[in-house]
């Protein structure tokens, strides 16, 4: 017999939303002493759905689907969520970079951070850099995400990582970047602390970051 | 037209219509074309001007199709420009920084809406989508001025396209580019339109998903309007030297089910139709098709089909002799290569794709700027393909034959809206009006209709 929570690891990669909610609405019924331990299923049937993508057995279409799941279930169980279950691995700046309005890796990306208990800061899509820095100064954030998919982003990362050093902000903050495009080459490019395709190993790092 | 140019303009008619006609051409013809981006960036021309002065790309253009052998057009003036969407304020087309015009990920109706649509699509367009999409013509958002508008966007569009015009015609007079032959309509695939600009791509995502049943009975109800902006005009005249061109763009991004069941039967049904007709599809196949050959195979023979990601040895195996093949070669090449490797690159390429005719020479995409093109090594592939892509047998027949009569035009009802007057409808409303004048209002509702329907594209 599967655990309900494997069944909801196993609906969300399989994309059943009637089940997935259904399984959380159960959660949240009984009490939602099972709500954190939800969150950790979906991010790993998240996972488990990246790599369907990477392997060709799924495409954009369920990806896109697969973040617009996520965020349905952070909704639902955000109430019995401990209090700052959002906080307590700390905030991250998220955005796609100026000139590039592409959103969908990015979207994917936050639900992962979100699911694994990061707040996100969303900037939304063709930030520029000195918006980043505003923010990061204003809110106090110190990780930060970049993403984009046209050539034309990599340049505006750079931009961005120049600003901070502008600011004299650079050795305050980590910069993770991300996207189709990106590539050591790229991160060494541009100036970034880390990199990386896959939204899981990008969670991995920030993990570490956090813990110092 | 010089005598050059005549002669040239001859062997390159001839060498498509041998493809059209099922024979070996005398050599592999190239298609190319270069955005306005690319050239204004060749010239050091500021590219935002070129939209509002065209004739700033003639010495430039002259310039590359003098030095560049292609056997189409390097211009076709521009598709998307600041000239209409600033004047109608449109927020689907919007111009960069830099100049670079661009489609973000709009939408123009909501996922409750799928009713609305499906009763009267062109009275959802001209309700709902346009006024959306286009703030200077919604009553709300730009008061007054909205009448003007689309007027204003008209006198401008024209003064601009007369230009382009003019540059088009010295050109093809200076260096015999073909004429009469080939693409001359446009359609898109059900599909691809209601995702691309109405739902939006991401929304469409989910919609496939969510809502399966009512998008694809969306689909059925969007059919009559599709298919009437792609059919040609008088369909008792219909050329095989012509054809109707799609941009493929969201096939590939479903999973196989997705795309069999929703996707594909739509615009399958659209080129049947056009088939049963005479009628030839063009299109252009976005991202990597390589999984979906077997379903491309099956559409109706001689159509044309330009790849963008491919193993060229596989679509040739594939579909090579029931198919024309176009497209493919990495643009890459371009930069990525030096000047000999290019070449090669070239020769290898036409090894595999030239053999047994139906091939027309072109890249994998077009380039966004000039820094995606390195000329010199575009004229060398050029060249190459001029010089080394000839035929030892023209003439030969080639390739499978289209049968008109295998196709059977489907059941699909007329196209009707409360926005697309009958003639009844007219004399009703005006009943002194003379039977002079029902071509003059048939023609004007149609290219309303397809006014409308561009501008969600
Ligand atoms: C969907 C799409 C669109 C949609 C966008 C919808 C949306 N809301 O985003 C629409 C139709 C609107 C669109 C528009 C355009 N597009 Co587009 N588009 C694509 C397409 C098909 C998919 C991109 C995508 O979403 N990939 C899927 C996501 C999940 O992948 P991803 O972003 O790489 O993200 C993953 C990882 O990289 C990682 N990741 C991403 N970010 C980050 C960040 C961090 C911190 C981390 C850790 C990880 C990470 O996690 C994600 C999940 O695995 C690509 C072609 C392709 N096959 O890639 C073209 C493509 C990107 N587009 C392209 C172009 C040219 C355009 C336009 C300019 C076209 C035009 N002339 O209007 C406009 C864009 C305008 C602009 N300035 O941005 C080109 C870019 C060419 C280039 N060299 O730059 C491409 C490559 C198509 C092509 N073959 O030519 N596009």
């Amino acid at each position: 017999m599967m655990t309900n929570l494997e069944k909801l690891q196993t609906a969300v990669v399989e994309l059943e939303e009637t089940a997935v909610m259904e399984i959380v609405e159960q959660i949240m019924t009984s009490g939602g002493n099972d709500a954190q331990a939800a969150m950790e299923a979906c991010r790993e049937g998240l996972n488990k759905v990246g790599q369907l993508f990477e392997s060709g057995e799924y495409f954009i279409s369920e990806l896109v689907f697969a973040g617009v799941l996520m965020t349905q279930v952070l909704e639902r169980l955000k109430p019995a969520l401990s209090k700052n279950f959002d906080q307590q691995l700390g905030k991250i700046l998220l955005c796609t970079v100026e000139g590039d309005l592409h959103d969908i890796g990015k979207n994917i990306v936050k639900a992962m951070f979100e699911a694994a208990g990061f707040q996100v800061a969303d900037l939304g899509i063709d930030v520029k850099a000195n918006v980043i820095v505003e923010t990061a100064k204003t809110e106090n954030i110190s990780i930060i995400g970049l993403s984009g998919v046209l050539t034309l982003a990599i340049d505006s990362m750079k931009a961005v990582v120049d600003a901070f050093k502008n600011a004299g902000m650079r050795d305050k903050v980590h910069i993770i970047i991300g996207g189709n495009p990106v590539t050591q080459e790229v991160c060494d490019y541009v100036g970034a602390d880390a990199w990386a395709v896959n939204p899981q190993l990008g969670v991995n790092l920030c993990r570490e970051w956090v813990k110092g | 037209m010089s005598e050059t140019a005549t002669v040239l303009r001859q062997e390159r008619e001839e060498n498509l219509r041998n493809i059209y006609d099922n024979k070996i051409p005398k050599r592999v013809p190239i298609s190319m074309y270069l955005s306005n981006a690319v050239v204004a960036g060749y010239a050091g021309v500021d590219l935002k001007a070129t939209y509002w002065n065209p004739s700033l790309l003639k010495k430039p253009l002259l310039e590359l199709s003098e030095r560049i052998p292609s056997d189409t057009s390097l211009y076709g003036g521009s598709v998307y420009t600041p000239v209409s969407s600033q004047t109608l304020r449109s927020i689907n087309k919007v111009m960069s920084s830099t100049g670079y015009m661009q489609h973000p990920n709009t939408r123009c109706m909501e996922a409750d809406e799928y009713d609305e649509l499906i009763a009267d699509p062109y009275a959802f367009i001209i309700e709902k989508c346009i006024p959306r999409l286009y703030k200077g013509l919604n009553a709300e958002s730009n008061p007054g001025k909205n009448i003007l508008a689309l007027t204003q966007e008209n006198q401008l569009k024209m003064a601009v396209g007369r230009e382009e015009m003019e540059i088009m015609q010295e050109l093809d007079e200076r260096f015999g580019y073909p004429n009469g032959i080939g693409p001359t309509g446009f359609g898109r695939a059900p599909m691809d339109w209601l995702a691309d600009q109405l739902r939006s791509f991401s929304e469409v995502c989910i919609d496939v998903k969510r809502c399966r049943s009512k998008l694809i009975e969306a689909l059925d109800a969007i059919y009559p309007l599709l298919y009437k902006i792609g059919v040609c005009a008088d369909p008792e005249n219909v050329s095989r030297y012509h054809s109707t061109d799609f941009q493929l763009h969201m096939a590939t991004y479903l999973n196989e089910k997705d795309f069999a069941e929703v996707w594909l039967p739509s615009w399958k049904r659209q080129v049947e139709d056009y088939a049963s007709l005479g009628m030839r599809t063009g299109a252009f196949l976005e991202h990597d098709w390589g999984r979906l050959l077997d379903y491309v195979y099956e559409l109706p023979t001689g159509s044309i089909f330009s790849f963008e990601y491919t193993d060229a040895k596989l679509i040739k195996e594939k579909l090579g002799k029931k198919h024309i093949l176009s497209g493919g070669f990495p643009l890459q090449h371009l930069t990525k290569c030096t000047k000999t490797e290019a070449i090669r690159k070239t020769k290898e390429w036409l090894d595999i794709m030239a053999p047994g005719g139906q091939y027309i020479f072109g890249f994998d995409k077009g380039a966004m700027t000039h820094h995606d093109v390195n000329i010199e090594n575009l004229i060398a592939v050029c060249e190459t393909v001029r010089d080394y892509g000839v035929y030892d047998n023209p003439g030969t027949p080639t390739g499978e034959i289209f049968n008109k009569s295998d196709y059977k035009h489907s059941n699909s009802p007329v196209f009707t809206s409360k926005y697309y007057r009958s003639w009844e409808d007219y004399i009703r409303e005006f009943p002194y009006t003379p039977e002079e004048a029902r071509p003059l209002i048939a023609q004007s509702e149609d290219s309303l209709l397809f006014l409308m329907f561009v501008m969600t594209c």
